[in-house]
């Protein structure tokens, strides 16, 4: 069950009915019907992977009991290690084990050796990767003593399977995500409205913005060795604007309607392509995960607190784990090598957080040197997209090499039957909009309402894509 | 609740409003403003006579032009060929025919390995989905498909469902393409040759397609004087035999599957290129003439 599909469109107004209505005697009956509803918007997927879910979900609830009763560190350690182990063993499973041991067999196959790697070919469980780094949060804050344990297992259970953010996130906090779900919430109109026009913004960013682009980027992608230079360059720009409308859309539906049920989640976007500089695109983008990794992998590692090799060192494995992190592919390695190449000179400069504040624009000279600084961050980050879009490190290569010596500039007939120049005029208006609205959630709210959520439902109808129905793309992550 | 209920409620309004309005303009557009499908072509013939009036796949379109047959029969003749034309779309063509009060002397229905198929062609398919409710013939065309109450009844919904080809983009250009087909009677010639696409035709003949069955009792019915033939084939297509198969059919078929011997003439395994359409338009009114 996607968010963009009509089976959505139905699940979510029952749940919401029996939330408010039939279900709202307390705070326990409020989670159990979420759990339910979480439990059954999960195994539309795949129910057998539901015990998957169930198993993760009881692990971290005992073991986090179990470590916090605890009396001596040796102990806690054990659970904490035990647990990390377990989680961290099924996403390996799942996830990584076909790409070691193939990776393994190329590299006897480079010595000489000849080897059939042993594949399990095992379908990937979706938001197998959310739900286990939100239940590792949870023991290492246990394990830290930041939080307590949580008794509830209701509770916890809705902790973890929160059907808004199962399948893709934001990845939440126990400090932030428990305290709501442990009181009974009241109905408040302004955030369900909030949540209404949060949805239809995801909506339009997803099939308007996304859909149209993957049409263009795959038929430029697919065929790259045919393209000019101006297509290639097109069809990069335009998987970047696939996978930010596919993404930030997708987190614009979560968040949108868990403020339906009351329930705040944390923020994972904040319009990341006027970013300053690479630093700053990270502090915008998939936000939920960035903050997961400099709080549970970076300050533990020592983080900036030993010397500048300590710091250029935990900076390359923030970014070689968070690329290993979207998928078992050399290609998501080197998308997380290259940000962290693009990052290094700020880390050495001391100018990693030099862009902390609002963009202030003016008729001056530093708004043109701001604006140059966007289209530069804009590049770096296009162009390692084309790795993390590429099916493979050489194919990427290919793309890239044949974009700057191609020099050729003209309009090319693309295989999905348009022109590869077309879509830039949308992209242009959808630039302009989050442009003026970058100090917002989203851009319906504010004056006339009213007209802007009938052009975006107009947009929706008439320039979403339906035809070639495309799911989310860090489903698969 | 109640303000969320009634914010709710403006929201679903907009949505039909929306809906409606847009469902509004792109109908009109398309059916009072566009002229560019090979259906409003065969539309715009209403209450026109032809002596010859050829239908089937795109082995017509491709195949059959019409002007040939006119300057060497001296007669007037028609090509009502759509792409990847099935016996529904057929038996549809037929019917709108004569909706369409369009009359002939002739009809020539070209079938092939398609005969076994109960599926539609997609180029029908979308031509004419703007019109779904303009007669029930078209109407019925759609029964088969799963989404048929929306596709006829929601408001928009056949636009975005088919929005690669009948959205926005495509409304706006079709407002300034025009009509090919008007300019050589619906022939389409195709270029060049040598390609290496080679076709299989069916091992078997499916007796029960209901299309065929219902073609047949459509052109009895309406007492149409009617001939069945089989465009040439180039000659390594696989499973002839199923052409001698499919000649059993019938009670008249003409039989040109061998008649053009040159690959050169063929686009592909399965159409002839310009050449080889004048070639066999040229062979098709000398049998014409010969009858």
């Amino acid at each position: 069950m996607f968010f963009n599909s009509l089976s959505f469109a139905i699940f979510l107004p029952i749940v919401f009915l029996l939330y408010w209505f039939v279900f709202n005697k307390n705070k326990t009956t409020q989670n159990t019907l979420l759990i339910v509803a979480s439990y059954y918007f999960y195994s539309c997927w795949d129910w057998r992977f539901l015990f998957l879910l169930v198993f993760s979900t009881l692990l971290d609830y005992f073991s986090a009991i179990m470590m916090e009763n605890s009396t001596t560190d040796k102990k806690r350690k054990f659970w904490l290690w035990l647990t990390i182990g377990i989680n961290l063993g099924f996403l390996g499973i799942f996830k990584y084990y076909d790409f070691f041991a193939q990776s393994f067999a190329d590299l006897l196959h480079g010595f000489g050796f000849q080897t059939n790697p042993v594949l399990l070919k095992l379908i990937l469980p979706v938001g197998i990767s959310f739900y286990t780094f939100h239940g590792l949060s949870y023991v290492i804050d246990i394990y830290y003593k930041r939080i307590t344990a949580e008794r509830n297992f209701v509770d916890y259970s809705l902790f973890v399977s929160y059907f808004p953010l199962l399948v893709a996130g934001p990845i939440e906090r126990a400090t932030h995500l428990l305290p709501q779900v442990k009181i009974k919430r009241h109905f408040n109109f302004e955030k369900a409205k909030e949540g209404v026009y949060q949805i239809i913004w995801g909506l339009v960013k997803k099939v308007v913005i996304a859909d149209s682009c993957a049409t263009y980027a795959n038929a430029v992608f697919d065929n790259y060795e045919s393209m000019n230079s101006l297509s290639l360059m097109l069809g990069a720009v335009y998987f970047a604007f696939q996978i930010y409308g596919d993404f930030s859309g997708y987190s614009d539906i979560a968040l949108g309607t868990s403020k339906l049920f009351g329930i705040d989640l944390l923020k994972n976007f904040n319009y990341p392509y006027f970013s300053r500089d690479i630093a700053e695109f990270w502090r915008r983008w998939h936000i939920s995960l960035s903050s997961w990794f400099r709080d549970y992998l970076y300050i533990p590692l020592g983080g900036s607190q030993g010397g500048m090799w300590m710091k250029v060192r935990n900076t390359f494995i923030i970014f070689l784990v968070s690329g290993f992190w979207h998928g078992a592919n050399w290609t998501f390695i080197v998308w997380g090598l290259l940000n962290a190449i693009y990052f290094l000179p700020l880390l050495l400069q001391n100018k990693n957080r030099s862009n902390m504040g609002e963009i202030e624009m003016g008729w001056n000279a530093n708004s043109l040197k701001t604006i140059l600084n966007i289209l530069g961050t804009f590049v770096l980050t296009t162009i390692a997209w084309i790795f993390f879009r590429a099916k493979s490190i050489s194919e990427a290569i290919g793309y890239i090499q044949k974009m700057v010596t191609d020099f050729h500039f003209n309009t090319q007939y693309l295989n999905n039957e348009r022109y590869n120049i077309e879509l830039l005029l949308l992209i242009l208006v959808f630039v302009g909009v989050e442009w003026f609205n970058r100090s917002k959630v989203e851009p319906l709210s504010g004056k006339a309402s009213w007209v802007k959520v009938t052009l975006a439902i107009m947009a929706l109808l008439a320039l979403g894509v339906y035809s070639d129905y495309k799911e989310f793309i860090y489903f698969q992550f | 609740m109640k303000n969320f209920f009634f914010f709710s409620l403006k929201i679903l309004f907009v949505f039909i409003s929306v809906s409606f309005l847009l469902e509004t303009i792109y109908t009109f557009l398309y059916v009072e403003k566009t002229n560019y499908s090979k259906f409003q072509f065969i539309k715009n013939q209403q209450n026109k006579k032809y002596d010859y009036i050829f239908y089937g796949s795109s082995r017509v379109v491709n195949h059959i032009d019409p002007k040939i047959i006119d300057s060497s029969l001296d007669r007037t003749s028609v090509n009502f060929g759509v792409m990847d034309a099935k016996p529904k779309d057929i038996l549809t063509l037929l019917k709108l025919s004569k909706f369409y009060n369009i009359k002939s002397d002739s009809i020539f229905i070209q079938t092939d390995y398609y005969y076994n198929s109960t599926g539609r062609s997609n180029f029908l398919y979308l031509d004419m989905l703007p019109f779904i409710n303009e007669n029930n013939i078209i109407k019925s065309y759609y029964y088969d498909e799963k989404d048929y109450l929306f596709l006829a009844y929601f408001p928009f919904y056949k636009y975005s469902k088919n929005g690669s080809k009948l959205g926005l983009r495509d409304l706006l250009a079709s407002l300034f393409r025009k009509n090919e087909f008007e300019k050589t009677n619906g022939y389409i010639p195709l270029n060049g040759s040598g390609n290496s696409w080679q076709r299989e035709l069916p091992k078997s003949v499916f007796y029960d397609n209901k299309f065929n069955k219902e073609t047949l009792l459509f052109l009895d019915a309406n007492s149409l004087n009617f001939v069945f033939f089989i465009a040439p084939l180039r000659n390594d297509t696989k499973n002839i035999s199923f052409v001698s198969k499919l000649k059993r059919q019938y009670s008249t078929f003409w039989d040109f599957s061998a008649s053009i011997s040159n690959p050169k003439m063929f686009k592909n395994g399965y159409h002839l290129n310009d050449v080889g359409a004048q070639q066999f338009s040229l062979q098709f009114s000398n049998k014409i003439k010969n009858n």
